[in-house]
């Protein structure tokens, strides 16, 4: 069942039961008061009658009593009212009625058992102290309060009176009620089915959402303007949403990549292994000339170098970033004697001079991940140049951090493939870069080690301009730990 | 003489393409990227292409449309070996595919298979005084038919297409029963057996030591 009909149900039958019982109290506790205001009216009537029967026959001798008749002493003071709901009658002990004016014979009257003739019943409850009693009898639709009162003469008084308006009332006021109860259910539950109507469709609007975007839809939104809790779970579902879109996008970007780079990595094992495994096949299977063997081991050769320099690469790229690195204080430009000493064999081989100027400042981050980045940079600059030319490395201290930028006089890269040069397995010229032994590895494992320092780089070049690499190096927030530990080793030896 | 045009900007992945092409008695010519490849097309006619996928300045795909305008069969040749792009190769209409890397033997034989689908080569193939009919798939020695099964055939055919080459038992049993080689079996060396004895080459194919066979002629 839906909740909206749950909550209906369960709370239409208890405003009802609760205005029933209510309304009931009410209306029953204004009818007791009203009946007993009756009654004692009733009462007050029936003393001021014997009262005024008892002065008046005391007032006559013994004499004058004889000559009249009880029937002409009542009139004398009793007028029977106009209206015929009620009347009087008196009877001595024996029963004999000696007066009675009232339309309604007394004795069809009978109490609610209809054991006995309802004055009897009075009677019988009369004693010393309580010389008055009153019952309530029925006749057809009527009812009516019979009071019989014992006066000193031993005779018996016995007033009446209609009260059926009463009743009459009382069932007036229960019928309106139950219209009111009736039309103010049907409102309620009107109301309430309205609200609930309202609110169950913003959940159902929310369950559908729920479910579009579990099927898959990831775009599926709630649009709900509602400050209330649904409206609240509504933005926090949106909001959850986004983020698992986010998410979901960058994970889909990091597995695009992946397949990226795995296709590539996939082109760049098989192209070496081709050669191997054709030229190693064909030195198996063929009788060959000396010469021909002797070009098919030094194709076999190269390729198994050119394996070796991927794997090494790859494993230095997926090593790189892996740990936390602990930043030192790294001396500019000693830092630069360092990087000239280590690249000096390679650069003289093909006549490339090192130019380096520095200013005296301070980088921080990891010492070999550092001299493995410019000697990558410098090994780049180096197969993009021609011989007898130079490369230039410069470094400024800037407010905030450290300039260093590695320039050289080579042929460029196109300003629309700068962005590329980072890729994995990204050359600019594929056959060139094969020749000098180049994996396509070098600048996206730069890229990695700029990363983990939080540094920021930046490319420039035009064709024939040769290429501009400026690496800001940021100083760190939190003063760099001197390395106590080389201090303690320097104290202990 | 059958010509045949590589397409591959690997240089040492040409040149080993071009020398067991150039042994098996085709002539071949290397274009290094794919502007070469269109230019050799259009200029001069070729009876099959090797055609690499990742180009410098066109790639495979886009060669393939100017090889379908003269009408070349052509091979792709790439390392990619993604089904997802063989199919596509396939479907623009490639002959074959052979995926990086691959073995000398069986570069040979689909050479040979779609070279035969275009009527490029000899229909008749003649070893001594064996004849072979590739058309109808039967071989004749001095007139008399000789009946052999279908494995015997084309394993006669192997030896033929790779004379005075060693085959190792692993490249016989890949290439004729294909599927992977156990090592162990010796289906390999009761066929060889049965076709020597059959065709009378007790001398010209010669067992090699813990290698496999050759034919000598």
């Amino acid at each position: 069942m839906r909740l909206s009909w749950k909550l209906f149900f369960i709370t239409t039958p208890v405003f009802v039961l609760f205005l029933t019982v209510f309304g009931t109290w009410i209306i029953q506790d204004s009818f007791w008061n009203s009946l007993e205001q009756e009654i004692e009216r009733c009462m007050a009537e029936n003393q001021t009658f014997q009262n005024s029967y008892e002065l008046t026959r005391n007032s006559l001798s013994n004499e004058q009593w004889s000559q009249t008749t009880v029937q002409k002493v009542v009139e004398s003071f009793y007028h029977k009212g106009s209206a015929g709901d009620g009347g009087a009658r008196i009877y001595d002990a024996d029963g004999a009625v000696m007066y009675q004016d009232n339309a309604v014979s007394f004795e069809s009257l009978s109490d609610r058992s209809e054991e006995t003739s309802i004055g009897q019943a009075i009677l019988s409850r009369l004693d010393e102290v309580h010389n008055v009693g009153y019952e309530i009898a029925v006749l057809g639709q009527e009812r009516y309060v019979v009071v019989v009162g014992r006066s000193s003469f031993g005779d018996y008084i016995e007033t009446m009176r209609n009260i059926s308006p009463v009743y009459a009332r009382r069932d007036a006021m229960y019928a309106r009620y139950q219209i009111g109860v009736l039309l103010l259910t049907v409102a309620v539950g009107g109301v309430t089915l309205v609200v609930l109507f309202f609110v169950m469709r913003n959940m159902q609007k929310l369950s559908h959402a729920t479910r579009q975007f579990a099927r898959g839809a990831y775009d599926a939104r709630v649009h709900i303007k509602s400050e209330d809790e649904i409206g609240r779970l509504a933005d926090d579902f949106n909001w959850m949403a986004d983020a698992m879109s986010k998410q979901m996008q960058q994970l889909a970007g990091e597995v695009r990549r992946q397949e990226e780079f795995t296709a590539a990595f996939a082109h760049e094992l098989k192209t070496p292994l081709t050669s191997i495994i054709g030229y190693a096949d064909t030195i198996r299977q063929m009788e060959l000339s000396k010469e021909e063997t002797d070009m098919c081991a030094d194709y076999i050769f190269r390729q198994g170098k050119r394996l070796q320099t991927l794997a090494y690469k790859l494993l230095e790229l997926t090593m790189t970033g892996r740990q936390e690195i602990t930043p030192e204080e790294i001396r500019m430009p000693d830092f630069l004697q360092e990087i000239r000493r280590t690249s000096f064999a390679s650069l003289k081989e093909k006549r490339i001079a090192l130019v380096t100027e520095a200013e005296e400042g301070v980088l921080y981050g990891d010492r070999d991940l550092l001299l493995s980045l410019f000697l990558n940079l410098i090994d780049n600059a180096r197969k993009n140049s021609e011989p007898d030319t130079s490369i230039h490395i410069t470094g400024l201290q800037e407010p905030g951090g450290y300039l260093v930028t590695v320039r050289d006089e080579g042929r460029g890269i196109p300003e629309e493939v700068l962005a590329h040069i980072t890729d994995a397995f990204y050359m600019v010229d594929k056959s060139r870069a094969r020749k000098e032994g180049g994996a396509g590895l070098g600048l996206a494992l730069c890229q990695k080690i700029v990363e983990v320092h939080k540094a920021g780089w930046r490319f420039e070049s035009k064709p024939g301009e040769g290429l501009t690499v400026s690496i800001m190096f940021w100083n760190p927030e939190k003063p760099v730990r001197r390395r106590r530990r080389s201090q303690a080793d320097r104290r202990r030896r | 003489m059958i010509k045949i045009l590589i397409v591959e900007d690997e240089e040492p992945i040409a040149n080993l393409i071009r020398m067991n092409l150039v042994k098996a008695g085709y002539q071949c010519e290397i274009a290094a990227d794919g502007e070469a490849a269109a230019d050799a097309i259009a200029e001069r006619p070729f009876d099959l292409i090797l055609l690499d996928i990742m180009l410098p300045k066109l790639n495979g795909y886009e060669v393939l449309e100017y090889a379908k305008t003269v009408d070349v069969p052509v091979i792709f040749l790439t390392a990619m070996g993604e089904t997802q792009q063989k199919v596509k190769g396939l479907k623009l209409g490639a002959e074959d595919y052979i995926a990086k890397p691959f073995e000398i033997a069986e570069l040979l034989a689909r050479v040979e298979t779609v070279l035969r689908r275009y009527h490029k080569t000899e229909r008749k193939l003649r070893l001594l005084d064996i004849e072979i009919d590739t058309d109808s798939r039967t071989v004749t020695q001095s007139g008399h038919p000789v009946d052999l099964t279908t494995k015997e055939y084309e394993l006669l055919l192997l030896f033929l297409r790779n004379k005075n080459r060693a085959l190792y038992r692993e490249t016989i049993y890949e290439n004729v029963w294909g599927g992977e080689y156990s090592g162990t079996g010796r289906t390999v060396d009761l066929h060889v057996q049965r076709l020597k004895k059959k065709l009378g080459l007790e001398e010209h194919i010669v067992a090699i030591y813990k290698v496999g066979y050759r034919l000598e002629c």
